[in-house]
């Protein structure tokens, strides 16, 4: 990909900081709407549904009290083509989600069906790539979807 | 988020109107299991108006299948749109969720 063509699609990542609980929803939404318009807007409901299982996640496991989660999106040139980015860091207790996540029986029945486990499932599912890292003590995840043509 | 319940002496239809996420889907979830507490009825869930579920969601979804079959009750979902199906999809739930393409596809199932 040439430098002048990847200007044309790539969004710089804006970051926000909030608290990580789970009413941050509505906020972190509109961002993405606003990033994810045009011809990127059939994308929108599966980045919003990564979002939403990995800030639930942090809500759930980074901290014991009060905390932060920083989040960030934007659309990158991955491997030559446009993908859109997302990042979320908080600097809770080291937890990969991807290593603890249980894979859920997708084959029991309904009362064998355990409550949970869906939302990691459902990020690597969607997730064209993903990768956990502690840095700087901090957890941050990024997630890149292949933006459908 | 808004919830509707429509009874008729077989079934009560659960009219879902707005986002199944986690901020949401504590309404969905407290008033259908009292419904299905107080009443004999088969359950139908109206997906029309839904445009995103999350795994939140699909927890109250399992929830209330749980519920009815535990009380030996029909449940049946429809007018799931494609985004909202593809995540029943993904999750396993189209296999042991009964899904219908519309209200009358759902009700003849009963």
């Amino acid at each position: 990909m040439q430098a002048s063509d990847e200007k044309d699609f790539v969004v710089p990542m804006q970051t926000v900081s909030l608290p990580a609980t789970i009413d941050v929803l509505d906020k972190i939404n509109a961002m993405l709407e606003s990033l994810l318009t045009g011809s990127l807007e059939p994308n929108l409901l599966k980045t919003q549904l990564v979002v939403e299982e990995l800030l639930a996640n942090i809500c759930s496991y980074a901290y014991d009290g009060a905390g932060e989660a920083r989040f960030a999106c934007g659309i990158v040139n991955f491997d030559g083509k446009k993908a859109i980015m997302i990042e979320l860091t908080d600097n809770g207790r080291a937890y990969d989600p991807f290593a603890n996540a249980k894979e859920p029986n997708l084959e029991a029945s309904i009362e064998e069906r355990e409550i949970g486990g869906l939302g990691l499932h459902l990020v690597k599912e969607i997730a064209t790539h993903y990768i956990y890292m502690r840095i700087d003590n901090c957890n941050q995840t990024q997630i890149i979807i292949d933006v459908k043509a | 988020m808004q919830i509707d319940v429509a009874q008729t002496d077989k079934f009560l239809e659960f009219i879902i109107d707005g986002r199944l996420d986690a901020t949401t889907v504590g309404e969905l979830e407290s008033r259908a299991l009292e419904e299905i507490n107080n009443h004999n009825l088969a359950v139908l869930l109206n997906f029309a108006k839904v445009e995103y579920i999350s795994s939140a969601g699909l927890r109250a979804v399992l929830k209330i299948a749980k519920a009815t079959q535990s009380k030996k009750l029909a449940m049946r979902c429809f007018a799931l749109q494609p985004a909202v199906f593809e995540v029943f999809k993904l999750s396993g739930f189209s296999t042991i969720i009964k899904i219908f393409d519309d209200k009358e596809s759902a009700i003849a199932s009963l």
